[in-house]
């Protein structure tokens, strides 16, 4: 386990620092309350925070009741505080502290009540893990098995977030399937939702590993590029058309040639728009309308730069 | 002011249940003892000018870090007068806190001499 010591105490933070050692965990020490926080609430939180109820800045109890607005990827929050301080364990219960221990501290307890903390925790990380594994099953689009809208819109929010705060770019396509309308009208809808199914295929296959694709609705996908440039992107959207087109589609009712539309905006480093999904969404829409009617088979990408 | 030592008088720190509650490790209990030397003239510090400027907030404050950096070696009467001071301090009873710093400090100044001994028989 990593765990993050908030407590301005020295002594108690060698005591502490001891009995994490003895136990094989990383131990990180916050200077005050609010680097305490700030280590708890970046990217990669600890999994245990162990905090005075006294500690400058931002107190155990506040700390405590900001950690707990965090959800699953909350660490196990052990309270310190001395024997007369009863006031102080009262209300650390009340704010959701998931242990609280008295001081002066023994090693020897302190020990099994770390052994406890990383059990619950492990237990913790796991039902969650598994919490999200069920809710990611459950957001899979059943006809083409990519997201489905809801998943995919959240990961547009969580990649627009990614790329704001890692300075990088993103590339963001939708892509439509050209006079779908006559397809599912000449061939019935069951060879549309064949045609889908393959685009959806078609378009894992030719995308990188790491990009996501979705079902936006209908006849439209929504695509994630992460990292991938302007400079790229152009060619990364040629390759994806040609995939789609190189081969008819076989259907129940015979093959079925296809081609699509796809519209795109290539996010700079640091652009205006990483924050804003629903603006990033109406750009993309109105590119790909570009493209279906300038004759449908192209890619409209634009290009936004930072402001 | 002269430190209440005698010959039978109990020693202040409590070093065999501190070394005790650490499984017996003698490095471990070295570092915390020197944390505490190099810790107390500060704390002591600290709460004297408190005290003489006046600012009782300020002393409670330190009062309460210097029980906080007594509270791991002792639980005897050290402890007992930090706790009075800070009590005081919280209470805005200027006098009180006089007089349980002149309470504490010979207590703190036998304890500086038995942690200097300790690390003096660990070193030799």
């Amino acid at each position: 386990m990593r765990a993050v010591i908030a407590d301005a105490e020295p002594i108690s933070r060698a005591l502490l620092g001891e009995a994490l050692a003895r136990a094989g965990h990383l131990t990180e020490v916050a200077r005050d309350g609010l680097e305490a926080w700030r280590l708890v609430a970046g990217d990669d939180p600890p999994d245990l925070l162990i905090a005075d109820w006294r500690v400058a800045g931002l107190d155990g109890l506040e700390l405590c009741r900001r950690v707990r607005g965090l959800g699953p990827k909350a660490p196990f929050v052990v309270l310190l505080a001395a024997a007369d301080e009863a006031q102080a364990m009262a209300e650390g219960i009340a704010a959701g502290v998931d242990d609280v221990l008295q001081k002066p501290l023994r090693l020897d307890v302190l020990e099994l009540r770390l052994r406890l903390a990383a059990r619950t925790q492990t237990a913790r990380l796991e039902l969650a893990r598994m919490r999200a594994e069920a809710a990611s099953r459950s957001r899979v689009d059943q006809l083409t098995g990519v997201d489905d809208r809801l998943a995919i819109s959240s990961r547009l929010e969580a990649e627009l977030s990614r790329a704001a705060r890692t300075k990088s770019a993103l590339t963001v396509l939708l892509l439509d399937v050209d006079r779908f309308r006559d397809i599912n009208d000449a061939f019935g809808h069951e060879a549309g939702d064949t045609v889908l199914v393959t685009i959806a295929a078609r378009c894992r296959k030719a995308l990188r590993r790491y990009d996501v694709v979705g079902r936006w609705g209908g006849e439209e996908f929504l695509l994630l590029l992460p990292g991938c440039t302007a400079d790229h992107a152009q060619q990364l959207a040629d390759r994806l058309l040609q995939a789609i087109r190189v081969d008819t589609i076989p259907t129940s009712q015979g093959r079925v040639a296809i081609t699509c539309s796809l519209g795109g905006i290539c996010l700079d480093v640091g652009a205006d728009e990483s924050n804003n999904p629903e603006q990033v969404v109406k750009a993309v829409e109105r590119a790909t309308e570009e493209a279906a009617a300038a004759g449908g088979d192209r890619a409209a990408i634009f290009r936004v730069e930072a402001s | 002011m002269s430190p209440p030592q005698t010959e039978s008088a109990p020693p202040e720190l409590e070093l065999p249940s501190l070394l005790e509650r650490i499984h017996g490790n003698r490095q471990a209990m070295a570092r915390l003892l020197v944390l505490l030397r190099d810790l107390l003239p500060g704390r002591i510090e600290a709460l004297q000018q408190a005290l003489a400027a006046g600012n009782l907030q300020e002393a409670g404050r330190a009062a309460h870090a210097l029980r906080g950096s007594l509270s791991t070696f002792t639980t005897g009467p050290a402890l007992q007068f930090a706790g009075d001071v800070e009590r005081a301090c919280l209470a805005l009873d200027a006098a009180a806190a006089n007089a349980g710093v002149n309470a504490l400090m010979p207590r703190l100044l036998r304890i500086d001499g038995e942690v200097e001994a300790w690390l003096q028989r660990e070193s030799s």
